[in-house]
């Protein structure tokens, strides 16, 4: 029997295609790479099947008949992942767990939402925000990725340094192993149980299981907001700033540094009218008194470092244009030798100049390169690249790419940084992380093993 | 041509699917082709000759669009429109007649009695008599069909017409949206061919319709074909503004029941008509907005009824679901299509009524 009709007969034809269209429209995700071929005509990576499962019961079926016949298993959430984790490197069945997308449970007094994996991003925040919460989780793919695209990837929102990242979130998860056996961890607030189970699938991009659901912390709709925007003369200045305000134990919701050309080209081509320097934008969120008070001494330590107050207009702009420049992807990317990438990058702050001094060093020879500063801790931040550029020609795009990502890998790896702060690895930069792991790596090797000794998940993935 | 928009396309197929979470039909199939995304790579990948209308699933990605604009509401990317894009695609479908089964269907079903509801809607209808017709005016009510399958809708507006002392003649023939968005530009431009002449003939100067799906094809694609009707077109909501202005209307008492308005895909995205509604609406009753509203509002579905009924139920449920977080007890629509479809889902637990009937 061929092997869409062993899964029709598995899951029934609602939930099992073959056909050209939806097999090309799973070919890529939002790994530039995969868009290079794309826009050739090209499949980056065909699927030999997909299937939709409409409850759990579905998903632990499927993965026992795919690791008896020893099929590779792609979980999928909404593709918008940019490291090539959700191709079919090795064909095989995507699961697309878009139709897991139930809210299962608010827990007002606890404060927790248990939803299932597949759930839009945006359409939970909006879900919540209708019943008087917020998760705090605002990539800037939300209206473009998952639940468990964003678990699987340990993504990191734009208010991150207020709510935390997806791992601060969450408090429990269901997931599927290769095997069909179903794990469960408990939702309490702290366990002291050994290591923590959870954290095996979280950041897994797919390799060990499927995450079904996943129990998070909520929060309160924010009282107040207040943001302004600040100039400032200097990458060091905007940093030393940012660091104050961390040591200081300052909470603030958007805390972000844009370097001359980034306030320039990114922030300018959205409307921003300033003159020339490096905006900051300084945001809290939350209880009225305590974001009054925290502002005050935010905003006090910016104009200490000789920052020009741009004030509360240049700060709502930010927030009225914070998804904006993720569209600007469809004009550049639709260009036949345009390359457009971004590389999120992080180091403690002794490091951090050194890094984006080093990095930026390389990327200069590649095209327009430019970054920002976000997700602020008192130990450190990560630096955002985005590298606007242009191949010698439509067939050389590929290697143009691959060129410049190694040199830039090979770049923070040698200037102490970590190779992704919350994109991951995909299949794309998988040889980067054993060099970042070392002998780590061997160690996430025995568990993929004991996990999935067939190798049926996401197979290629993180260099697995 | 859907080549038309290439350009368009090739914009669309490279972002990185920001509106995708929008797109009602995707958020029930969950299918990537079905995306606003997920039709402009099909489209390109047509055009670019490595898939082809031969394959059902291609022409089912370009069916499966309630045309409800919504994706266009959230797309920043210079001017990709794609219910424009789809209805080339589909007139392209039609004419290598490769339209799908149910499609077909639609047609014969829809050339009975020339509307798309199986049945003759005028004979049974008292006031379509010549006698119940009206005076001779160069008010023209447009009723298409839809509005007369619902007779309150029908009666609470010629009401209002004799009660403010507007005369008024009426046209009950079908305007071809049906049709036109089907994909059968021929059939539908030969229906509306008949339509211009009998509305030049009538020497309407203002055209007013209760549907706001009429409203856009007098308004925008016939004299986009070239049907110029030499009259001003208004939604029923824009004339009863303008009575109130002239002060040929009051409004009768303010009822304090929470009532939640539904912005209809044609009234709201296609004709920029937000505010008439709710200005009517607030004189007459106490107004809760529901989360999803004016240019965000979600379809009521009813595009895919006859081609995908199970799609075009669970959108109908997400609209619903909408307007209930609004907690009103009735619903007010402007829109004869979007009322039936609620109405027939709600059955009895909230009422739905178009805004003609508050009044
Ligand atoms: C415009 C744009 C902006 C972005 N902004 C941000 C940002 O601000 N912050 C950020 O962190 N990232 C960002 N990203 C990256 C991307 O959105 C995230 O990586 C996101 O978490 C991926 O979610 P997804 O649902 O699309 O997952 P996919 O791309 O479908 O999958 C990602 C990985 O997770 C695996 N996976 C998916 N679901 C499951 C599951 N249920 N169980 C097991 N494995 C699964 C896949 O196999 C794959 O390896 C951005 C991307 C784009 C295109
Ligand atoms: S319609 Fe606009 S926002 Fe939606 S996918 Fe296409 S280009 Fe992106
Ligand atoms: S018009 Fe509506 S159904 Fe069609 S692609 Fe756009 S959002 Fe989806």
């Amino acid at each position: 029997m061929k092997l869409h009709e062993e899964l029709k007969n598995i899951l029934g034809p609602d939930s099992v295609s073959v056909s050209s269209v939806d097999l090309i429209t799973y070919s890529r995700d939002n790994l530039p790479l995969t868009i290079f071929r794309q826009r050739q005509a090209k499949a980056a990576y065909l699927p030999d099947a997909i299937v939709w499962p409409n409850n759990y019961d579905d998903v632990t079926k499927i993965l026992k008949f795919a690791n008896e016949k020893k099929v590779p298993i792609v979980p999928y959430g909404a593709g918008s992942g940019v490291c090539g984790g959700a191709v079919p490197l090795k064909g095989g069945i995507i699961v697309d767990l878009k139709r897991l997308d139930k809210i299962i449970a608010v827990n007002d007094k606890s404060l927790l939402v248990a939803a299932q994996a597949g759930i839009n991003g945006q359409i939970l925040e909006d879900k919540l925000n209708a019943k008087g919460y917020t998760l705090g989780h605002f990539p800037a793919s939300i209206y473009c990725s998952t639940l468990g695209g964003w678990l699987s990837t340990k993504a990191a929102g734009q208010l991150s340094t207020r709510y935390g990242k997806i791992e601060d979130m969450v408090v429990a998860l269901t997931a599927v192993l290769p095997t069909g056996e179903i794990i469960s961890t408990k939702a309490v607030p702290r366990t002291s149980t050994g290591p923590t189970l959870m954290h095996l699938f979280v950041g897994a991009e797919g390799t060990l299981g499927i995450i079904l659901d996943a129990v998070l912390r909520i929060w309160p709709l924010p009282e107040q907001r207040e943001t302004k925007g600040f100039l400032f003369n200097d990458v060091k200045s905007g940093l030393e700033a940012i660091r104050l305000i961390m040591r200081k134990g300052l909470r603030p919701a958007v805390i972000r540094l844009y370097d001359e050309k980034d306030t320039a080209l990114a922030m300018g081509s959205l409307g921003l009218k300033t003159e020339k320097g490096l905006l900051l934008v300084l945001g809290f969120v939350g209880n009225k008194s305590i974001v009054e008070t925290e502002s005050k001494e935010g905003f006090k330590i910016c104009v200490e470092h000789d920052a020009k107050e741009l004030g509360k207009d240049a700060g709502e702009f930010w927030w009225k244009h914070r998804y904006d420049i993720s569209y600007k992807q469809a004009e550049i990317l639709s260009e036949e030798t345009a390359i457009l990438d971004t590389i999120e990058v992080a180091a403690t702050w002794d490091n951090l100049n050194n890094l984006y001094e080093g990095v930026k060093a390389v990327l200069d020879n590649y095209g327009y390169a430019m970054a920002h500063f976000s997700h602020a801790y008192p130990e450190g931040a990560c630096i955002y690249f985005t590298i606007l550029g242009e191949a010698p020609s439509e067939d050389e795009a590929e290697g143009f790419y691959k060129k410049m990502w190694d040199e830039v890998m090979q770049t923070v790896i040698n200037d102490g940084g970590t190779i992704s702060h919350h994109h991951g690895i995909g299949f794309f930069k998988g040889e980067w992380l054993k060099k970042e792991l070392g002998n780590g790596f061997d160690l996430l090797k025995k568990i993929k093993g004991a996990v999935d000794p067939n190798g049926i998940m996401n197979p290629g993935k993180m260099g697995l | 041509m859907l080549k038309d928009y290439l350009h368009k396309i090739k914009l669309c197929a490279a972002c990185p699917k920001m509106c995708r979470f929008a797109c009602p039909v995707a958020e029930v199939e969950k299918k990537e082709r079905v995306t606003p995304w997920g039709k402009s790579l099909t489209a390109f990948l047509v055009l670019e000759g490595k898939l082809s209308y031969d394959d059902p699933d291609v022409v089912d990605t370009f069916y499966s669009c309630c045309m409800c604009k919504n994706c266009k509401s959230y797309c920043l990317v210079d001017d990709v429109d794609i219910p424009a894009m789809i209805q080339a695609g589909r007139e392209e479908i039609v004419a290598a007649k490769k339209e799908p089964e149910e499609i077909k269907q639609f047609l014969v079903h829809f050339k009975e009695f020339n509307n798309p509801f199986g049945k003759d809607l005028k004979t049974p209808h008292p006031s379509l008599s010549p006698e119940g017709r009206g005076g001779l005016s160069d008010v023209l009510y447009f009723t298409g069909c839809s509005t007369l399958l619902d007779k309150d809708i029908f009666n609470s507006t010629i009401n209002l017409f004799n009660k403010t002392g507007q005369g008024y003649s009426i046209f009950s023939d079908c305007c071809g949206f049906p049709l036109w968005a089907s994909g059968y530009a021929e059939d539908a431009r030969g229906l509306m061919a008949k339509v211009k002449e009998a509305v030049l003939s009538s020497g309407a100067k203002k055209i007013i319709t209760s549907c706001p799906a009429c409203a856009y094809m007098l308004k925008s694609i016939y004299p986009a074909i070239g049907f110029n009707l030499s009259a001003e077109i208004f939604h029923i909501s824009q004339f009863i503004e303008i009575l109130a202005k002239e002060g040929r209307l009051q409004f009768s008492r303010k009822s304090d029941i929470d009532t939640a308005y539904h912005d209809s895909c044609f009234l709201g995205r296609y004709l920029n008509i937000y505010d008439a509604p709710r200005n009517i609406l607030s004189e007459l009753a106490f107004l809760k907005e529901a989360a999803k509203k004016k240019e965000y509002s979600i379809c009521c579905g009813a595009g895919l009824y006859h081609f995908k009924p199970k799609t075009a139920k669970g959108i109908t449920d997400i609209a619903l679901e909408n307007i209930k977080q609004a907690d009103a007890k009735q619903m007010i629509t402007a829109c004869p299509t979007c009322k039936r479809i609620f109405s027939e889902a709600l059955a009895d637990e909230i009422s739905v009524k178009d805004l003609t009937e508050l009044i």
